[in-house]
């Protein structure tokens, strides 16, 4: 047998299958009366390239605005190189995490997986730091990173927040997959706001402490959307 | 392998689009034609997944309360179908893992096999349900979508959240097994 008999197979059997499989009929009324019983007149949800733009403006008002809000000593420390490469990036990287939370909102819309563009961001910024920052000194590494990264965590959560409410407004169906999403944004706006913020150019702090910012983002909406799945079961 | 261009599906996909979109707008009519068109083909989605009958109605009605809860996210002009079978997919691995977790917690560590069909079916035709309990479930996902469903590869691509790639190598590779089922079952 070759593929097209195979496939010649499968449709009649499909078809066959069409005319001996039916499911219950007081099953699909009952499915039926659920549908008219509550049936309202609804709004589409907006086209996802306009949710992307809602979610970009919200990591770069809470990047920018926390980067200021911690004082500006990054911005001015940075080479034209380093910002040239570092701010442009992130501008790319909260665009594209922002219409894969956009595409989560939608069944059926997802192009992309979470975990490929996460793996994306996390290894084009690690390269970026690693190429354009030269102090591979360790000073204080422990003491100065651990500050930096309850700062980005303080200014990726409202973001994390407002994100999650505006994703409630989709269906997402994968949890962990929109989390993971959800989790980049926010994350990303807490680099952005470390980058502006912190004058410490060790490359070594940038690249544990910094980047921290997004993996703990990323890990902990992951797992909070975990647990929400277990909760769920539970529950029956 | 050949790239599925026939459509076994009741109703004309642009039908199926303009009765979402009124759907939307609140109109029953076009909630109860919906209904009426998707449920079978559904329940014949849903039973191939989960291999038994009765599991299939009770998740046939699930489906479709998350597809009314979720009616809004359709775009109109989109094609319905992918965002449906989404629904319906993600319907049944939720269900999956439910009861797998119950079974779980009372002590059972796997759940019971999927009971093959009489054998006198694979005789003449062999039955659909048959052919795909053999197949990962991977690969009976996505045979099942483009066979059952009429979905295109591209279309087939998104209701499973992957590549056309992806779809194109499980259809392969699901093709592969049956070939060798199929020549195991002729030399018997």
């Amino acid at each position: 047998m070759n593929g097209r008999d195979i496939d010649e197979l499968l449709s009649q059997s499909a078809v066959r299958n069409a005319e001996t499989s039916a499911p219950d009929a007081a099953a699909v009324n009952r499915a039926r009366a659920a549908v008219l019983e509550s049936l309202t007149p609804v709004r589409p949800l907006p086209r996802s390239p306009l949710l992307a733009v809602l979610f970009v403006g919200i990591c770069a008002a809470a990047g920018i605005g926390g980067g200021i809000a911690l004082r500006i000593l990054g911005w001015p420390a940075l080479t034209p190189l380093q910002r040239s490469a570092i701010f442009p990036l992130l501008a790319v990287l909260s665009a594209a995490a922002s219409l894969l939370c956009a595409w989560e909102m939608v069944p059926g819309a997802r192009r992309v997986r979470a975990r490929t563009v996460f793996m994306v961001a996390f290894a084009s910024l690690e390269a970026v730091f690693l190429l354009t920052f030269s102090d591979h000194s360790m000073g204080r590494f422990v003491h100065s990173g651990m500050s930096c990264l309850g700062a980005g965590l303080i200014v990726a959560a409202p973001v994390a927040i407002l994100a999650i409410a505006i994703m409630r407004r989709g269906a997402v169906l994968d949890r962990s997959s929109g989390a993971a999403a959800v989790g980049l944004v926010a994350g990303l706006a807490g680099l952005c706001a470390l980058e502006i913020h912190c004058p410490n150019l060790r490359v070594w702090h940038v690249a544990v402490w910094h980047m921290g910012v997004v993996a703990i983002a990323v890990g902990v909406a992951v797992a909070i959307s975990g647990l929400a799945v277990l909760g769920g079961k539970r529950e029956g | 392998m050949d790239t599925p261009g026939t459509r076994p599906v009741p109703a004309r996909e642009q039908d199926l689009n303009a009765l979402m979109a009124a759907y939307q707008r609140g109109d029953g009519n076009a909630a109860d034609a919906l209904v009426t068109k998707l449920s079978p083909m559904l329940y014949r989605f849903l039973t191939v997944q989960s291999g038994d009958r009765r599991h299939a109605d009770d998740l046939l009605q699930e489906t479709w309360l998350r597809i009314h809860r979720a009616r809004h996210t359709y775009r109109p002009g989109e094609p319905a179908l992918p965002w449906i079978y989404a629904i319906a997919r993600h319907t049944r691995l939720d269900a999956f893992r439910r009861r797998r977790w119950e079974r779980r917690e009372q002590g059972v560590l796997t759940l019971p096999e999927r009971a093959a069909p009489a054998a006198s079916d694979a005789r003449s035709l062999p039955d659909l349900e048959w052919l795909l309990a053999a197949l990962p479930q991977g690969q009976r996902e996505v045979i099942s979508l483009l066979k059952i469903g009429g979905l295109t590869l591209e279309e087939t691509a998104r209701a499973t959240s992957s590549t056309v790639g992806a779809v194109k190598q499980k259809a392969h590779r699901a093709y592969e097994r049956l070939r060798q089922l199929l020549a195991e079952e002729g030399a018997r």
